[in-house]
């Protein structure tokens, strides 16, 4: 009973501390801007002011701005989980000349500094025709030297006695693959899914090079645009800030299961 | 290694597996930073149509003009940042792998701050830790201390964007940490059980020895997301006080697209990529050694 | 078992293809006799754009506007650079620093606009007009809906303590902020900025222009603010802290460093803002009235913010559809409504006796007073070096406020910097 009293509060304690600052987000937006520069003024909402978001969702093409970044992190996440389950599984399982160095290759996207590159991803980006349009913003971003580091992990911890049983059988290596170790892999799939789909989602830089219309424009850039453009009413940012997360919330407790059965399934190891 | 004797047909197969992300990365990562490397041995602006070669000067000028200073400010905020992630993901992980009832409910929240744009969160850790009317200055204030200037004091500013990055990030190591722990063998743990092992040396004998490895994986990964944070430093303190935030990528911008000095900005780009090279090959060196 | 990764490589691969599909058509539609052209602006709101592209679209029969809302002024600058790597530059660029205009000029596709627009160019304030060349070219045109900055003051305040009005000059201020001091309470006179910002500079930079002093050479090659006035200004604000007349935290707050919440919570009495934190303050239910910034050795002055318009190479109709434009912007008429649409003030005194503007300025109590100060004002010279420039001061006079040098040793030091930026680009 104790214990679980401990790990209780402990938890209860975390959860706090990193629910806290959106709380705070949520209170901010419907304070008067008065409220929030007054260091007397109570710390809750006196008068809230509901319309804050209405008037928010009035100053930006908020809708567009999820559909473009769902898709892009949507299609990104599923390129990036299909090409690191690939190369993840030949790094970990097959030997073939240039191994070592196609390997560092792969991980090297992980080194660049982006926004070291920005002008020269930009001219590449120029150079296909593909500014503006969705295949510029998801192509570039297929690539994922974390995906191919962690299912090379997970696929180096697998058990090496089912591909051998089933080569006997006379299986060959594409339906080794597809047969046994691809659905093996699917708790990680799961969990290195969520990661990467929260990264993508809040891709900031890439966005902002790679498209210049409000049409186009993700959610990340859009807050930006709206901040810059707010400056001086700080509740309307956080109103604005505040509707961005809310689908991500719903994302979030519907990932819930997925991070509680994809981990209790297998390893990432 | 599992080598199956050398069929060329598995070759072929290999070869098509890694293709799409060695290709797209060659394209996408690496031509770039051909460039960018290129470039950094020319002096000229970034329209110059003639650039004339300059050797390492770039760089050389880059380490003596604030350069230096970032790398060191940058040394900083990766340890910290580093530090204190994967203390809190295995925490965390810990706790919410206990095998107390209804604690898996509580995974949740912990992914959600790494769903909040950081451009949004930025402004209301920027709000929280404003002087005088700032929630956290209050509290000091009712607590009977003085206020503490967070972001215009180089010190204050460097933890509280420490901080900042730790709390935006540690959830993705609380899910690697718990992955990792769930893979671990029950068997063994239960025996210790068994043999009267409490937490604490059912910790510090089992589990942590097995997870080293994982430990290993998880700091590459979190040493190259804490080189690459830009945007919460780009929003909560630009850089300053005194340049005590300044870390090497915001150098990259800084000196790039508002002090026009490409060349510094390029030789640090290039600069940054290869001490993350350096520093995921020796993180990797160790764990295929560990693996034996 | 064996669906789960072949389907998700279908759906994926399909996708993609589907995308590129929908997005390889692009959407530039020219029949022979129209022209549509774009513009960026990070200025305005996306009803302010619709409004405007309207308005012109329905002037200039057979050209068609199209407005695009670019980030930040702070994010403006790499999209512009790539933009023109890729030669996807709009037509015009608007932007609200001029500074980048020099940066973006080796390109070879910034049209200067010299002998295009002289009638709108000779018509602007002349601070304004002379702030439009670098190295002898004209790259950009001024629009209306400028800023200054002046002196706010919490009347009620000045009541309490007994003094009759706001201070008139430097040395008038320091006496009325020591007198509305309650350090004890935590209240203070004045709010000097702190945080190192380019606000921070350009205030700065106006209490530099009452002095006497300038940023920069006349021929813009070498700083000039490490003189005497420099000092003086400097001291004058260090002075303030130490005395206990103004707050020794910074009140920055979501990138701002004017330290409008210092004003609106009722911390200081006394503070330096423009046009734009009016409606806070009144909002916020403080009594409050604005005077001329405080005069130093050479009378008021203040700093002068404009944002410009600049013409970029495209086709040569767009570019001439693009000139139209700029005319359009210049207008008596267009430029009194952006003037007045922002709150802002005119860059052309001609805009002042537009109906539109003269309903705006009847309307709001405090205009006369920026508008007076405008005439008095400095713009911030067009160099790429500004940003270095600026950077270099403020760290330093964030040094200096902290007491971490003398306000000599401070600006002995930014001129360094500057000078050796101002080398490597002027």
């Amino acid at each position: 009973m104790a214990k679980r009293i401990t790990v209780y509060g402990m938890l209860s304690l975390a959860v706090l501390i990193v629910l806290f600052p959106l709380v705070w987000m949520l209170l901010t937006a419907v304070k008067s801007n008065g409220q929030i520069v007054n260091p007397a003024a109570p710390l809750w909402p006196v008068h809230p002011e509901w319309g804050n978001f209405a008037d928010a969702w009035r100053q930006g093409p908020f809708a567009r701005w999820f559909w473009n970044t769902a898709v892009f992190a949507v299609a990104a996440t599923s390129g990036q989980l299909l090409s690191g389950l690939l190369a993840g599984y030949a790094f970990a399982m097959f030997d073939f000349p240039g191994k070592r160095l196609l390997f560092w290759l792969a991980l090297s996207g992980l080194m660049v500094p982006f926004s070291a590159v920005i002008v020269p991803v930009a001219q590449l980006l120029g150079d296909l025709h593909w500014l503006n349009g969705y295949q510029g913003l998801i192509i570039p971003n297929i690539a994922s030297g974390l995906g191919t580091f962690l299912f090379r992990q997970f696929f180096l911890g697998s058990p090496p006695q089912l591909g051998e049983a089933a080569r006997i059988d006379g299986a060959s290596e594409l339906m080794i693959f597809i047969r046994v170790y691809a659905p093996l892999a699917r708790p990680a799939v799961a969990a290195l899914g969520i990661i990467l789909f929260l990264q993508n989602w809040n891709n900031f830089l890439f966005p902002l090079i790679a498209v210049n219309t409000t049409r186009m424009e993700v959610v990340s850039q859009g807050l930006s645009v709206f901040q810059s453009q707010f400056t001086s009413q700080y509740n309307l940012i956080m109103a604005a800030a505040s509707i961005t997360i809310i689908p991500l919330l719903a994302v979030a407790v519907a990932a819930q299961r997925h991070i509680v059965e994809g981990i209790t399934l297998g390893a990432l190891d | 290694m599992r080598a199956r004797s050398g069929a060329r047909a598995q070759w072929a197969l290999a070869y098509l597996f890694v293709a799409p992300t060695v290709l797209l990365t060659a394209v996408f990562s690496l031509v770039p930073l051909g460039m960018l490397a290129y470039r950094s041995l020319y002096h000229g602006g970034i329209f110059a149509t003639s650039l004339r070669y300059v050797g390492l000067r770039n760089y050389r000028d880059m380490l003596a003009g604030g350069g230096g200073h970032a790398l060191g400010v940058t040394a900083s905020y990766t340890v910290g940042f580093v530090l204190l992630t994967m203390a809190a993901g295995l925490v965390l992980g810990l706790l919410l792998n206990s095998r107390t009832r209804g604690v898996s409910k509580l995974r949740a929240p912990f992914i959600i701050p790494l769903v909040v744009p950081a451009v949004g969160t930025a402004l209301i850790w920027g709000n929280l830790f404003a002087p005088r009317f700032g929630l956290v200055n209050r509290l000091l204030n009712a607590m009977g201390l003085p206020d503490i200037d967070f972001l215009s004091q180089p010190g204050p500013a460097l933890v509280t964007v420490v901080l900042f990055g730790t709390w935006q990030f540690f959830g993705q190591n609380v899910i690697l940490y718990l992955a990792a722990l769930k893979a671990l063998p029950q068997d063994v743990l239960a025996a210790a059980s068994v043999d009267g092992a409490g937490p604490w040396q059912r910790f510090a004998h089992i589990q942590w020895p097995m997870l080293r490895r994982n430990t290993i994986l998880i700091s590459v990964i979190t040493t190259l997301t804490g080189l690459q944070t830009f945007t919460q430093i780009y929003v909560l303190t630009n850089g300053g006080p005194q340049g005590s935030t300044q870390t090497a990528l915001f150098y990259v911008f800084n000196e790039g697209f508002v002090q026009f000095d490409t060349g510094r900005a390029d030789a640090m780009g290039v600069l940054i990529f290869l001490i993350s090279l350096v520093i995921t090959i020796a993180q990797v060196a160790l764990l295929g050694r560990r693996h034996g | 078992m064996t669906r789960t990764p072949r389907a998700r490589a279908v759906v994926a691969g399909s996708l993609v293809a589907l995308l590129t599909a929908a997005c390889g058509s692009s959407p530039s539609k020219s029949s022979p006799n129209s022209t549509t052209f774009t513009y960026w602006t990070s200025g305005w709101t996306p009803a302010q754009i619709d409004a405007l592209d309207t308005a012109f679209d329905k002037a200039h029969p057979g050209l068609h506007a199209k407005g695009q809302y670019i980030a930040s002024s702070d994010e403006y600058l790499p999209k512009v650079i790539a933009a023109l790597k890729t030669d996807t530059q709009p037509t015009v660029l608007l932007t609200q620093n001029p500074s980048d205009l020099p940066e973006i000029e080796p390109s070879g596709k910034l049209i200067p606009l010299d002998g295009k627009l002289t009638t709108e160019t000779n018509g602007l304030y002349p601070g304004i007009k002379n702030s439009l060349s670098y190295k002898g070219k004209q790259l950009g045109l001024a629009l209306g809906g400028a800023g200054d900055i002046v002196l706010f003051y919490n009347k009620q305040d000045f009541k309490d303590a007994g003094i009759t009005g706001p201070p008139a000059s430097w040395t008038e201020l320091a006496a009325d902020a020591k007198k509305l001091s309650d350090p004890a309470k935590k209240h203070y006179g004045f709010y000097v900025p702190l945080g190192e910002a380019e606000w921070i500079s350009w205030e700065w930079e106006a209490l530099l222009a009452a002095n006497g002093g300038t940023l920069l050479t006349p021929d813009g090659t070498k700083t000039a603010f490490n003189s005497p006035a420099g000092v003086k200004s400097l001291a004058t604000w260090v002075d303030l802290i130490k005395n206990n007349s103004a707050p020794t935290t910074s009140f920055a707050q979501a990138g701002s460093f004017d330290g409008a919440p210092a004003f609106a919570s009722h911390t200081v009495s006394l503070l330096i803002d423009g046009p734009w934190a009016v409606p806070n303050f009144q909002k916020a239910g403080i009594d409050f009235g604005v005077a001329l910034f405080p005069k130093g050795d050479a009378g008021t002055a203040t700093s002068i913010g404009i944002g410009v318009g600049a013409l970029l190479k495209t086709t040569q109709a767009q570019d001439d559809a693009g000139v139209q434009f700029l005319k359009f912007l210049a207008s008596p008429a267009e430029g009194a409504h952006l003037t007045a649409q922002s709150g802002g003030l005119p860059v052309d005194p001609s805009q002042l006796k537009q109906p539109e503007l003269q309903t705006h300025i009847a309307g709001d109590p405090y205009y006369k007073v920026f508008s007076d100060n405008e005439a008095s004002g400095v713009v911030r010279p067009l160099t790429p070096a500004y940003n270095a420039v600026s950077q270099a001061l403020y760290t330093e006079i964030s040094k200096a406020l902290q007491d971490k040098e003398t306000p000599a040793d401070a600006l002995a030091n930014a001129a360094r910097k500057g000078d050796s930026a101002l080398s490597n680009q002027g």
